[in-house]
């Protein structure tokens, strides 16, 4: 073992810039992850009532749900960390070859492959739970009085649970990653290479639904006294939602897309979507999530306006703090996509700069990009927010006293900030895709 | 007219000096190969020639211009219009069918797509390549994946047409195959053809021999 950690050393020494890359983005996923887990078991450690522009958290009542919603934060980050997991994985896999035919069994090179994740994970969850600590315990010194009962440290056992959480999750999944690569002296092949899901994942769908909204209500999270159909209509098309995988809307619409495609950029772009529309579906699927439950809680802040005509503050912050987390959400999921265009043009560098030696003008690529996210982010984007909106309608035609005014521009304005984000982490690539195509690629080994 | 030339080109990488001070004209219509052996500096020298790279020092003329100091964006739409670029492995679009791939030159330059399709298709045939139209490159063999590339290369019917080892990886029938289209095609268009190949039976078919070695040409060899 102890010569395995030997071997790790050196080779995270010699990684290549990808792979450094690969390990930072992975620590930061960590820490993110780290510090939505504390900020759940900081919630949880409140006591009595608090001041009401802490939002949900103020209220013994509604603080389980809120520490739930904080958890939920870890789906966006699950999303962003798997996209980062496939990066450089053309290095590691030239590198997997190369210490089999150095001696190394099996075993140990999926070991060393789980040894590299556990140890971003590592370094992530100890510099998160670091810098959660000293930030929080600094706010409490400058922002509360000492004796209020907000000011409570996240008790050291919860501390290290979450990071425990953390690390474990991180090492199993790095173990498991490895599972699906045989790496033979002579090269690695896939042993379940891009296999389609299952035909039973696709009915989990149901389930799955269901279990949301019954841990979301036991929760706190949903008023079960709202009228039964609702939360029932709800379920329903949520579940229809999470049936009709964002992949395979993805690859749809880029089908679509690329059929009446009239510009070389519009036909690049789709046929890459149509090619590989997955990474793209598991992204959005978790923005298409953030969208659906943006779009319902802008019903239930019309309805709070409406029949409270509430501008109490437990309820402005509450409402400030879930479009705040649903924001976070998106921007997380948004960076995932950032990393697939890391990916994306790390695979396709030769075959752009020959577009571009060729004369084709970056600007054109670039184009090809933000279509991309058009094309694919578009669709999901708008069935999530009508998901979100549709069935609360139907049950807010019967009250009529709702707002209307608030929900339905909530909800594009939800749907527009998920195109966004995948609009911006195109943008964001823009100078990747600049060092991607320069003639440096051209050369052949 | 539309001479070629390079006048005291240097160009390093680091501390590898890749180019050191060559010079070099290649008349119109002209069929030069350069070869030399492996880190001679062919490449590089094809990539300042065709305005890919901005050597750091010395000048580089076409069509009684100076190239070299043109912008990127300029240098683009130079390359785009009057050049053709063919590299050792095709290197296309992966997604994108052959008859789609060599369609891309028209479609960026604006063409509508039924068009730049029916045009692409003549390009494949006259490649030998028709009955490949509708597959991907993952399904092509080196030599159908080479004529594709060449068909992209003419498409836009360029004045001069580059080549980096355009048969390297492929065996001698193949690479035969799509060096007569490469050079028939030129000969049609009465286009420059500027070939780097370490095969002699490549640079037997050309005008005139360019011989590198170590940045530098160590000599000419006339046909
Ligand atoms: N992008 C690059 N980075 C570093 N060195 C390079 C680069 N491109 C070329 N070289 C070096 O420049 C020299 C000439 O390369 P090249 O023009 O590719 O030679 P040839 O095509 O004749 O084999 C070689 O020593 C090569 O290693
Ligand atoms: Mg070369």
């Amino acid at each position: 073992m102890s010569s395995l950690l030997t071997v790790a050393r050196m080779l995270s020494h010699g990684g290549s810039r990808a792979e450094r890359t690969r390990a930072r983005l992975m620590a930061a996923g960590a820490m993110l992850a780290t510090w939505f887990l504390l900020g759940a078991a900081n919630v949880l450690a409140l006591r009595g009532r608090l001041n009401e522009w802490l939002g949900p958290a103020s209220d013994p009542g509604t603080r389980r749900g809120t520490a739930l919603a904080l958890g939920l934060l870890i789906l966006p980050v699950a999303a962003f960390l798997h996209q980062v997991s496939r990066l450089a994985s053309a290095d590691r896999e030239r590198r997997l070859c190369a210490l089999r035919l150095a001696g190394a069994t099996p075993a140990q090179v999926r070991l060393l492959g789980g040894l590299e994740t556990t140890r971003s994970a590592l370094i992530g969850t100890v510099a998160g739970a670091a810098s959660y600590v000293l930030l929080q315990s600094a706010a409490r010194s400058l922002l509360l009085d000492p004796g209020s009962p907000a000011d409570v440290a996240v008790p050291p056992l919860l501390c290290a649970a979450a990071m425990a959480i953390v690390i474990v999750t991180a090492a199993v999944s790095g173990l498991l990653s490895g599972r699906q690569v045989v790496a033979t002296p002579l090269g690695v092949t896939l042993r379940t290479a891009r296999r389609r899901p299952r035909r039973y994942v696709r009915w989990l769908g149901l389930p799955a639904g269901l279990i949301v909204i019954v841990v979301l209500s036991g929760a706190g999270v949903l008023p079960l006294t709202r009228p039964i159909t609702t939360v029932l209509a709800g379920a329903m098309l949520l579940t229809i939602g999470l049936l009709l995988s964002p992949s395979s809307l993805v690859r749809l619409s880029a089908r679509v897309a690329g059929g009446r495609a009239r510009s070389a950029e519009t036909l690049l772009a789709a046929r890459a979507l149509q090619a590989d529309p997955r990474p793209w579906g598991r992204t959005l699927s978790v923005v298409g999530l953030a969208v659906t439950i943006g779009s319902v809680a802008g019903w239930e802040q019309a309805e709070i306006l409406a029949t409270r005509r509430a501008t109490e503050p437990f309820w402005l912050s509450s409402f400030i703090l879930v479009d705040l987390a649903l924001l976070v959400g998106i921007a997380v999921a948004g960076s995932a996509l950032f990393v697939h265009h890391a990916e994306y043009l790390l695979e396709n560098g030769p075959m752009l700069a020959t577009l571009q030696a060729a004369g084709t003008p970056e600007t054109a690529l670039r184009r090809v990009l933000t279509r991309q996210a058009l094309i694919a982010a578009t669709p999901v984007c708008t069935l999530a927010a009508l998901l979100g909106v549709l069935p609360l309608g139907a049950s807010a035609a019967v009250r009529p006293n709702v707002w209307y005014l608030w929900p339905l521009p909530h909800a594009l304005l939800m749907a527009g900030l998920g195109v966004a984000a995948a609009i911006l982490a195109a943008t964001c690539s823009r100078r990747r895709l600049h060092r991607s195509v320069s003639p440096v690629r051209l050369r052949t080994e | 007219m539309n001479t070629l030339e390079a006048r005291q080109v240097e160009k390093a990488f680091g501390r590898t000096h890749a180019l050191r001070g060559l010079s070099a004209k290649i008349e119109p219509g002209e069929i030069v190969a350069i070869t030399g052996p492996s880190g001679s500096g062919k490449s590089t020298l094809l990539h300042c020639l065709s305005g890919i790279m901005r050597p750091e020092t010395g000048e580089v003329h076409y069509a009684g211009e100076r190239i070299d100091t043109l912008d990127e964006a300029a240098r683009t739409k130079l390359r785009r219009e009057h050049f053709g670029i063919v590299f050792q492995f095709g290197r296309l679009v992966p997604e994108l069918t052959a008859v789609e791939n060599v369609a891309l030159p028209l479609l960026f330059d604006g063409h509508g797509r039924e068009e730049a399709t029916t045009v692409a298709r003549a390009w494949l045939e006259e490649a030998g390549a028709a009955d490949v139209a509708d597959a991907r490159p993952a399904e092509l063999s080196g030599g159908q994946l080479q004529r594709v590339a060449v068909a992209r290369a003419l498409i836009t019917s360029p004045k001069v047409i580059f080549a980096d080892e355009p048969t390297g990886a492929l065996d001698s029938v193949a690479g035969e195959r799509v060096l007569s289209l490469l050079l028939g095609a030129a000969r049609v268009n009465s286009a420059t053809v500027v070939i780097v190949t370490h095969d002699n039976r490549v640079a037997a078919y050309a005008d005139r021999e360019i011989v590198l070695r170590d940045g530098v040409t160590a000599g000419e060899v006339m046909a």
